[in-house]
């Protein structure tokens, strides 16, 4: 297993370098309101109810710092860089997007238990706030993936953990997973077109979009569950889905935090909790079927 | 799969870090496909032998559990 679209070596002090200011700044930003005075444009041309005219560009410098930082960190070369680092990279990243689902699932369940069962009391505070979950979730899957790298990597005994890669059985979860999304996904598609294209508000439609915080797990059962002809080749294909999953996700990411603002970039993050998955899913079965198509071309050819 | 490079290695009197060095992987990658942690690609297998000069079936053996 060959590494590929990594970065050079050097680029991992410089992740540091930005990754640890990016952090420091980000917690000013969100818990003590801080904004770099001078550090803002006036991009409207007046005052909209809920928008200013003039934007401050702290925030978002924050997350740029942290996000670029972390991918330098998580996707640079090793300074011996061969085919069990690139293994173990693998492994790890396919490993924390799952450990964040997981977290993500675990999140949703006490949100919903506490909506149902405690809708005065705070019991769980702050951890059910939905704002607080989708900004951290925005570098979460990165952070758990460098953590994780590094614990492999520099385990005892000047020796490598490789770790090992975690499967559902096909049947039921990937029949149950691949249903589940693609009825939400189409369901979303529909309601988006009628109000997009129609220009219809149908008030009954809008407590159906609230089904789009389960797709994140229907996806991650969709793409955690084993193929049915799952072997070492599948396996490779799968985690370098992942690998170019991450990689778009994040693209979208810092393209956005340049362009979406207010209510534009909250809806973006809310909408970022389902996308690795998303595009994990869409490259790992269409790569999957290239290769089918090929394979069936090939033995009708010989 | 198991594998007796550690055994070749004494035989041909050579460090693991000079085996990394000829098949142009690190030092703990050597380590951790001698402790049997790691089956290597066809690819390294085929270097490994070829540094000792051997088959690669006489460095590599698999395992009942393969």
């Amino acid at each position: 297993m060959k590494s590929r679209f990594l970065f050079p070596n050097q680029f991992k002090l410089l992740g540091w370098l930005l990754a640890i200011p990016g952090f420091v700044l980000g917690y000013f930003v969100l818990y003590h309101e801080y904004k770099i005075t001078g550090f803002e444009l006036v991009i409207r041309h007046q005052d909209g109810l809920f928008i200013s005219a003039v934007e401050n560009f702290t925030n978002e410098l924050a997350l740029a710092m942290i996000v670029l930082g972390l991918l330098f960190i998580a996707f640079s070369k090793e300074k011996k860089e061969d085919e069990l680092t690139a293994r173990m990279r693998y492994n790890a990243l396919y490993w924390a997007i799952l450990i964040n689902y997981l977290i993500y699932g675990i999140w949703l369940t006490a949100t919903i238990i506490r909506a149902v069962f405690f809708p005065d009391i705070r019991v769980i505070g702050e951890f059910t706030d939905v704002l607080a979950t989708t900004i951290y979730n925005l570098f979460t899957p990165l952070v758990i993936f460098v953590v994780r790298y590094y614990y492999l990597r520099y385990s005892k005994n000047g020796e490598y953990k490789v770790g090992k890669l975690f499967y559902m059985p096909y049947k039921p979860y990937k029949i149950i997973g691949r249903l589940v999304s693609v009825i939400i996904l189409t369901m979303l598609l529909v309601i988006f077109i009628i109000k997009w294209f129609f220009k219809e508000d149908i008030k009954g439609l809008d407590p159906l979009f609230d089904l789009f915080v389960f797709l994140p797990l229907s996806l991650l059962m969709w793409a955690y569950s084993r193929e049915k002809n799952e072997d070492e080749f599948v396996a490779t294909l799968r985690l370098e889905s992942m690998q170019l999953a991450v990689y778009i996700n994040y693209a979208i990411l810092l393209v956005a935090n340049c362009c979406l603002f207010f209510t534009g970039f909250l809806m973006f993050m809310f909408i970022n909790l389902a996308t690795i998955a998303f595009f994990f899913v869409m490259r790992f079965n269409y790569i999957l079927w290239k290769y089918n198509k090929e394979a069936e071309q090939g033995e009708l050819a010989s | 799969m198991k594998n007796n490079i550690r055994v070749e290695r004494a035989i041909k009197n050579i460090t693991q870090a000079d085996l990394a060095d000829q098949v142009g992987v690190s030092r703990q990658t050597i380590n951790t496909i001698e402790s049997n942690k790691y089956v290597p690609s066809t690819v390294l297998a085929l270097k490994i032998a070829r540094v000792f000069g051997k088959p690669v079936e006489e460095i590599f053996t698999l395992e009942e559990e393969d």
